[in-house]
């Protein structure tokens, strides 16, 4: 049995050439967690962050017959983690200001929306929208309206990235806004009827 | 402050996950600026480097397990997926473009591996004062008939018509193997009458052809619909009352069995996307990409691409989330990432996909 505090690292890389999953499975169990905690931290969602973990060493082992034993194998996985990491930082940020930049988002933002709903018929549209929205729509925008909470920690709550709970809380808002626009649809024609 | 002592202020909130919501936003907007890559770089390196607070939850280890499962199962996958890179042949992308055409393949296996008697049934059937075309060259022939349809016939193989299709419907007789491209015409259906099993051309095109490791009788639908069934005249009355008969739509196939007298349906074995004339999807060509979505969405829009039902062990599943760009990529390439990043499996179940596994809680 190799031990593993007596295996050097050039070691492994060598075992590694020669399709040992014993030397993989220690490179793995070494820098799993520090490069899972580490994306974690910058990308603020554990299926991220286990997805950092799967390409990180899902590209050691598939080019382990191209590394050099001389190269540190620890520099190598921070440097393809740092990569990764910040290409999903990149994208995340991409589609998060995009977000920001559809009409039905900003709109909504100063809530106007909700703040135009004053009869009471609209009210009970609203509460009728709100519970026919789907399961986690609905907790992420309730969680936002009522509780103040940021992305962030309602995905904490959720178990959800950032990301995943802003395109749930608008989603949300335009069912909201679509179910409040086609009740107005439906009380113009009814008043076109009454004319006829 | 200047910029970059903002942008590490704000991604200190973030990390400490006490950020408002504008604030988040003008981090976000910072990071997609690309401006402060060298201080993002930096920050990494230096959680790796020197490790995050203690207090954080490891890699869960049922998940750790899980991703070295995956790992070993990806490239086994890339293994087999890589051999097998799919050319789509021309006349498919021909029929593609026109897509009033109808096209069938109809081969000959089955054929000659029946026995003598059916051939002498089927040649019975045949009616007088036909036309006869019997390729005895060594390469394809062209055939065009009289509604504008076209034939080409292989080697060894012939075809049996009326000049003018006078009749209610289009009647083909075919031994041996043929491509079909037809003309569509609703109100004058467009029969294909092979050995005994007659496929009929119900929507704009579709494709017929022969396993040839079984040598039963594979008709396989490219686009539109096809009714395929036994021909009631050379079936016994016991088998009449019984006679076989099946519909089909795109990416399905019906196995003739010609022991049971029975159509087996199934998907075939390389679903391609639909062509615009089946779906309600505008363009089919548009990228397939997904960034974290629900696989309810995912599953929905891939029944839409390829016409084929998707349905889950668990409703579960539906909860899991994928991302990818699949534009590129086979359905069962599709599904076998979908199942690596799931932590599924699927199986083709009739004309059916289902998709097994426990699926994420969310």
């Amino acid at each position: 049995m190799l031990d593993p505090e007596k295996y050097e690292e050039s070691k492994l890389v060598s075992l590694l050439a020669e399709d040992s999953e014993y030397a993989f499975q220690l490179i793995y169990d070494r820098h799993r967690n520090r490069i899972y905690k580490t994306a974690t931290r910058f990308l603020k969602s554990p299926i991220l962050a286990q997805e950092v973990v799967q390409d990180v060493f899902m590209k050691l082992w598939l080019s382990r017959k191209t590394l050099k034993p001389t190269q540190p194998i620890e520099a190598w996985l921070h440097t393809v983690s740092k990569n990764n990491i910040i290409n999903r930082l990149k994208k995340v940020s991409n589609e998060w200001k995009v977000m920001n930049e559809l009409p039905y988002i900003t709109a909504n933002k100063s809530n106007t929306t909700e703040n135009s709903v004053q009869d009471a018929e609209y009210a009970a549209i609203l509460q009728t929208a709100i519970i026919t929205l789907p399961e986690q729509q609905k907790k992420a925008y309730l969680l936002s309206r009522n509780e103040n909470l940021t992305y962030i920690q309602i995905g904490e709550k959720l178990e959800l990235s950032p990301l995943t709970v802003k395109t749930h809380i608008s989603r949300a808002l335009l069912h909201i806004k679509q179910a409040l626009a086609e009740k107005g649809i439906i009380l113009s024609i009814a008043v076109v009827a009454i004319i006829y | 402050m200047s910029n970059e002592e903002r942008f590490k202020y704000l991604l200190g909130l973030y990390q400490a996950n006490n950020i408002s919501i504008e604030e988040h936003d003008e981090l976000f907007e910072m990071i997609d600026s690309s401006d402060y890559d060298a201080v993002l770089t930096n920050a990494i390196y230096f959680d790796l480097s020197n490790g995050t607070d203690e207090d954080s939850a490891d890699l869960p280890p049922h998940i750790a397990h899980d991703i070295i499962r995956n790992i070993y199962e990806a490239e086994k996958n890339v293994k087999k997926i890589l051999p097998t890179k799919r050319i789509i042949p021309s006349i498919y992308r021909w029929v593609a473009a026109a897509s009033i055409f109808a096209l069938i393949v109809l081969a000959s296996l089955f054929y000659q591996s029946s026995s003598t008697t059916s051939k002498k049934q089927f040649a019975a059937i045949i009616p007088k004062y036909t036309i006869t075309v019997a390729n005895t060259k060594n390469e394809q022939q062209l055939v065009v008939l009289s509604d504008g349809s076209k034939v080409i016939l292989a080697p060894n193989s012939s075809i049996h018509y009326s000049r003018l299709f006078a009749g209610e419907t289009r009647d083909v007789y075919l031994e041996g193997e043929a491509f079909f491209q037809v003309t569509k015409n609703p109100v004058k259906p467009f029969m294909v009458y092979y050995n005994n099993i007659v496929t009929k051309v119900l929507g704009t095109s579709f494709k017929i052809n022969t396993n040839k490791t079984t040598g039963n009788v594979e008709v396989s639908v490219r686009t539109g619909k096809v009714q395929v069934f036994e021909n009631e005249k050379l079936l016994s009355l016991s088998d009449k009352i019984k006679k076989a008969t099946t519909i089909i739509t795109p990416n399905q196939k019906a196995v003739y069995n010609a022991g049971s007298h029975l159509f087996e349906n199934s998907i075939v074995d390389k679903p391609e996307k639909l062509l615009p004339n089946d779906t309600a999807v505008v363009n089919t060509k548009e990228v397939l990409a997904f960034d974290q979505e629900k696989l309810s969405m995912v599953f929905q829009k891939i029944q839409t691409y390829y016409g084929i039902d998707i349905v889950v062990e668990s409703s579960n599943l539906y909860n899991c989330s994928f991302s990818g760009d699949i534009s590129n990529l086979d359905l069962f390439s599709v599904l076998k990432s979908i199942c690596i990043a799931t932590n599924s499996s699927f199986e083709v179940n009739g004309t059916k996909i289902l998709i097994k596994g426990n699926g994420c809680d969310n």
